[in-house]
């Protein structure tokens, strides 16, 4: 387990596109925290005025919901760092050759499915970090830190399966550019489509899964809206865990038997 | 230990669409063989080597390492190898790459800087592996292929798009570790770089084995001798008598006459002197690789 991941790191930490691309990832998330901050907002809803700053909402709880719905915005960053990494291991062969050096398959998508894990975890840690701190800074007091703090592992949990599902793409289609695009496609278009036209499963398909435990979070956030704040539900929580059981699942049974060049 | 078996193949066969890449591939290595895998370019070389080490897997057929039986990663650790072009991650210094392939053998890092001096990168570990030339990369694989002190290792057209003075260095690279008494399998289509290295010798084509075995063996058979007398035309009449001489040509000054069995090697000489002519020359020519090699090519075309 050490192993396979102090090898993953060593590739990472040399690699200049994933300082760029995780450096990015944070600052543009953090940049967005404290711009948005300072918005201001004066609309009419249902013949109600509606004014005031954005900073109202990033206070306790609503701030770990607010953190997490914008970060998965740039999410897409830490799916390129997942899909170049893997797709560079098929391009330089160095998947062959770490296979020929003595990793066996399991191994290799182990160390990846780890890294993946890792990518997750930092994310939910920066996420975590951000909103605290914003969120003392805004809030009059800390005594609501922890509610509605699930938003935090469900950002981690939505980050890990949204990353797993890019490695699936990447693995069987051996190409980085053909993987973004592909990602693109089917996050924007193909699952949007699939789940309009699968009426009733259609809202179990894996990305419209991890969005849920994302979601929009203007029902807890407009005042003088009597809606019930959207919670990470345990459903959608268990069945991301079955999505991620099952990417994993296919990535181990899809290098089982196949031809590395 | 010198008759461990290190590696026994059997039947291994592998198939894309209709084309029969391997054919009932068997071999044997053996503790301290040095053995050359030979064929042309497209005879199945890589395909089985890449089944030998797990990454693509055969339709049908068995092979174990060190006695144990197929694909285990444990065992491959026990052998170094570079197939076709070293892979390496480009951004990477070599020393940095050369980590990654100890911690994947579980060997030490502390074995990377003599390994490094070995194939003479110590003053490039630092920089990328996209800057080195090929030889250098060539020569950075070797050293990762000799990671973690392996009983077996396996190179694959190690010299492939070297220069003169960058095959030198690898072919003495490999003979400095042949002589430490591993064992080697070194796949060529260089016929000269087999015969100078290897002890023993399997011929592929089209996935079919044609030969296997000693190259001492493979180059027995025929003698080949030449000649040179002060009379040369008495010379030839003499060769032209003799029954067992299978040919006789000219070579500029010399004669070269081949008979048809080592056994005929002192009643040559006796034969000759007998005669009454004065030999100014007379040796024999050691055989030939490359003949016998293409001679099997042919026999197996027609």
């Amino acid at each position: 387990m050490n192993r396979l991941l102090r090898i993953e790191i060593r590739k990472l930490k040399n690699s200049a596109s994933f300082w760029v691309l995780s450096g990015l990832y944070a600052l543009m998330f953090v940049f967005a925290v404290y711009t948005i901050q300072n918005f201001t907002f004066d609309f009419n809803f249902n013949g109600n005025t509606i004014n005031g700053g954005v900073r109202q909402f990033m206070v306790f709880p609503s701030v770990w919901q607010n953190m997490a719905w914008l970060a998965s915005f740039f999410r897409i960053l830490l799916a390129i760092i997942v899909i170049t990494s893997i797709g560079n291991e098929y391009m330089f062969r160095t998947f062959r050759q770490g296979i020929i050096n003595g990793m066996s398959r399991t191994e290799f998508v182990l160390g990846k499915v780890l890294a993946i894990l890792l990518f997750s975890l930092s994310a939910m840690v920066l996420i975590f970090v951000v909103g605290a701190s914003i969120g003392l800074a805004n809030s009059s007091s800390a005594s609501r830190f922890f509610d509605h703090f699930e938003y935090i592992p469900a950002i981690g949990l939505a980050t890990l399966g949204y990353l797993l599902f890019a490695a699936v793409l990447v693995f069987f289609l051996k190409k980085s550019a053909l993987s973004i695009a592909l990602l693109l496609a089917y996050s924007y278009v193909i699952e949007p489509l699939l789940a309009w036209r699968l009426d009733g499963i259609g809202r179990y398909l894996p990305l419209k899964v991890f969005d849920r435990l994302n979601t929009f979070p203007y029902k807890d956030s407009v005042p003088g809206m009597n809606w019930e704040a959207p919670l990470v539900y345990p459903e959608d929580v268990a069945v991301s865990v079955v999505w991620i059981g099952l990417f994993v699942l296919v990535l181990l049974a899809c290098t089982r038997k196949m031809e590395i060049r | 230990m010198k008759d461990k078996n290190i590696l026994e193949v059997n039947k291994l066969s592998k198939r894309y669409g209709s084309i029969r890449a391997l054919t009932d591939f068997d071999m044997r290595l053996q503790s301290g063989q040095i053995v050359g895998l030979l064929g042309p370019n497209g005879s199945g070389k890589t395909t089985a080597l890449s089944i030998l080490l797990g990454v693509n897997p055969a339709n049908s057929g068995s092979y174990s390492w060190f006695g144990k039986s197929g694909d285990v990663a444990s065992v491959r650790r026990r052998i170094g190898a570079v197939l076709e072009a070293p892979a390496f991650y480009p951004y990477m210094s070599g020393e940095e790459n050369l980590k990654i392939v100890a911690d994947i053998k579980q060997a030490d890092y502390s074995e990377i800087g003599a390994l490094l001096e070995t194939v003479e990168l110590s003053e490039w570990r630092k920089y990328k592996f996209s800057q080195y030339s090929l030889g250098m990369k060539q020569r950075l694989a070797i050293a990762a292929a000799l990671l973690g002190n392996p009983e077996v290792l396996i190179l694959d057209e190690p010299t492939n798009g070297l220069d003169p003075k960058g095959i030198a260095e690898i072919r003495e690279i490999i003979l400095k570790i042949g002589k430490q008494g591993k064992t080697i399998l070194l796949a060529s289509h260089l016929l000269d770089e087999v015969q100078k290295i290897c002890t023993h010798v399997h011929i592929l084509r089209k996935g079919t084995t044609l030969y296997s075995g000693a190259v001492s063996e493979m180059l027995q058979g025929d003698k080949c001798f030449e000649l040179k007398a002060t009379d040369p035309q008495k010379l030839q009449e003499a060769l032209e008598k003799i029954d067992w001489v299978k040919s006789v040509r000219k070579e500029g000054e010399l004669f070269v006459a081949t008979i048809a069995h080592e056994s005929y090697v002192d009643e040559f000489s006796t034969k000759l002197s007998q005669s009454g002519l004065v030999l100014t020359h007379f040796a024999e020519r050691k055989g030939n690789l490359e003949k016998e090699f293409l001679k099997l090519l042919n026999q197996s075309e027609s």
